[in-house]
């Protein structure tokens, strides 16, 4: 157990520091944030200057230690246009960007595991099929379109639904299906092959000749069983829900921090693209520590010690 | 007169995988085949904002500035889907041979080269992409850059993966005892193993390509200006949504929908025959 969260507590560091590296290299010899910041209508002196204080003339090296050294410290720097530290600015957004992915998480996993287990049950009838039929067109529609065909039919036509803003229920309700619905048809189609082998196994013949109800034994043998592959989807869906819920706020007018790294790259404003970078480096581990937890849970053959 | 029964056979036998195949010539035929009618650059502003069906010469309609939304369409997916192919096709490549090669080897090689892959899967792919595109700017191959890079790593994974199932194998011994090399036992004996499971990835690989590079082109940060994109037009039509015109973002959308479908029934059809695991799974 401690020995697992030290593992990935190191490998949080290490991909912290090499993303970071890597950012503001690329950052520093591809990209110049000021002529951007300094705007189109300044002097060469006014950019040199500028350029000179926020220490850019320093080699990369240096540069980046200095943020590494700081960062050590808890400090991500200062955004170059919103003057406030970067991190305060992204957790400020985080609560929103939270309610957003975890509604929707949540939502595909009630969903897309019942989908699936339903499926496999009737596997090979009509209801299977549908079941499969739906997640392929699930899997094959972008969110972003789903996002816009939503908002066009509840929104633009019906007008029962609100196209933006935060803030009610029913506000959210858009933005979380839009972008459940991928989750949903990979978790259905996931959930239901995992069922399928597990329903045709030894221990679930067992089980029925030993006369436990069918329900208790799809639903506590087979489906217990049937879970560890679709946590670990589940793990990685997380942090990449992160990723597609920054075009779902743009659309939505959603106050996130996906919104926020839009401005900040539009920008260059590189303090701010690098906290976030480490924030959802830092969300994608902890990620797939809780789900290394929850298989010790559901499976104690490979609980760790 | 026997060939010709025996496709029937296999038709009817497969029926999946028939309309699958069928569905992706169809649309390869619409899309390449098929000239754009108008210029898709031609603006003309009497003719803005044109509905389907509302003129004949505009049989999908016009966009804000009175250019014709099927050329535009047609170029913008010719774009997308080449992109996608070149971008699939270096993915493969790369991943393929680093797989094989990591798997092969194994030591040190193949240690710092699942490091380098488990780094990559530990951020997520979209993200990574977006971050690259805005820092290195617009362009065709830099975005196809970005992409193989975010790419290439799922195919190292299966490549080695099947390349360690099969490196054991009494046939890969029996190469090696009779004086094959290294090059040749690779080339001949594991690559054909490894091919199947890989080229699956390719096939679920290619619309994930095709969404994220839309995606990326929706947020204004994928392709340059001069080239036709269906992520850009349904930017671009996104407020003329809100006011009931909705076939400029909504058009694009629905032919990126209809090319993944295409493309993942054929995936679903044709998975099991090229995984055997699967096959074995499903059999049951």
């Amino acid at each position: 157990m401690g020995k697992l969260v030290l593992t990935r507590l190191v490998q949080a560091l290490v991909v912290i520091l090499l993303l970071s590296f890597a950012a503001y290299t690329m950052l520093f010899t591809i990209a110049d944030p000021v002529a951007l910041l300094a705007g189109q209508y300044s002097s060469q002196e006014d950019m040199d200057a500028l350029r000179e204080s926020l220490g850019l003339n320093d080699p990369i090296y240096v540069q980046y230690g200095r943020w590494l050294w700081s960062a050590l410290h808890g400090q991500f720097g200062q955004s170059l246009y919103m003057k406030e530290d970067a991190m305060t600015l992204i957790a400020e957004r985080l609560p929103a960007s939270f309610l957003l992915v975890f509604s929707t998480l949540a939502l595909s996993v009630v969903v897309g595991v019942s989908m699936g287990v339903v499926a496999a049950v009737w596997y090979r009838t009509w209801i299977d099929r549908f079941a499969v039929a739906l997640s392929v067109l699930g899997i094959s529609a972008a969110p972003f379109w789903v996002a816009l065909l939503a908002i066009y039919i509840f929104a633009v036509k019906l007008r029962i639904l609100p196209s933006t803003g935060y803030g009610t229920l029913r506000h959210l309700i858009l933005p979380t299906t839009t972008l459940s619905l991928m989750n949903i048809a990979t978790f259905a189609r996931l959930v239901r092959d995992s069922m399928i082998e597990s329903l045709t196994s030894d221990y679930v013949r067992t089980a029925m000749a030993k006369g436990i109800k069918y329900r208790t034994v799809v639903l506590k043998h087979a489906l217990r069983n049937s879970m560890i592959p679709v946590i670990t989807v589940i793990a990685m869906r997380f942090a990449q829900l992160f990723a597609f819920a920054v075009v779902t706020e743009r659309i939505f007018a959603w106050p996130g921090s996906g919104r926020l790294l839009l401005n900040a790259l539009q920008r260059l404003d590189y303090p701010l693209v690098i906290a976030y970078l480490v924030v959802v480096a830092g969300l994608f581990v902890g990620a797939n520590l809780v789900c290394d937890l929850l298989y010790g849970i559901i499976d104690p053959r490979i609980r760790t010690d | 007169m026997g060939r010709l029964s025996s496709v029937w056979k296999t038709i009817k036998r497969d029926r999946y995988l028939t309309i699958s195949l069928l569905l992706l010539l169809i649309t390869w035929a619409l899309v390449f085949v098929y000239p754009a009618p108008h210029d898709p650059n031609r603006q003309r502003l009497p003719d803005r904002l044109l509905s389907p069906l509302e003129s004949s010469e505009y049989p999908l309609g016009t966009d804000q500035l009175g250019r014709d939304v099927l050329s535009n369409l047609l170029l913008g997916t010719r774009a997308s889907l080449r992109i996608a192919g070149i971008v699939v096709v270096l993915s493969f490549v790369i991943g393929c041979f680093l797989g094989i090669i990591a798997g092969y080897s194994g030591g040190a090689i193949e240690a710092l080269l699942m490091r380098l892959v488990d780094l990559q899967l530990s951020m997520p792919t979209f993200l990574v992409a977006l971050a690259g595109a805005a820092i290195l700017g617009k362009g065709v191959w830099k975005l196809i850059g970005i992409l193989v890079f975010t790419g290439w790593v799922r195919y190292a994974r299966v490549a080695r993966g099947a390349t360690l199932s099969t490196k054991e194998l009494v046939y890969v011994e029996a190469a090696r005892s009779v004086g094959a090399g290294n090059l040749r036992i690779m080339l001949r004996h594991i690559f054909p193993n490894v091919a199947g499971p890989v080229l699956v990835m390719a096939f679920i690989h290619t619309p994930m390509v095709i969404m994220t590079e839309a995606s990326l082109s929706f947020l204004g940060f994928g392709l340059p200006a001069n080239v036709a994109s269906i992520g850009k037009m349904i930017n671009a039509g996104y407020p003329y949504l809100l006011r009931g015109d909705w076939w400029i973002s909504l058009l694009p959308g629905a032919v990126l929908f209809w090319i993944a479908m295409a493309i993942n029934l054929f995936t679903s059809a044709i998975r099991d025959r090229l995984d055997p695991k699967l096959r074995s799974a499903q059999r049951r």
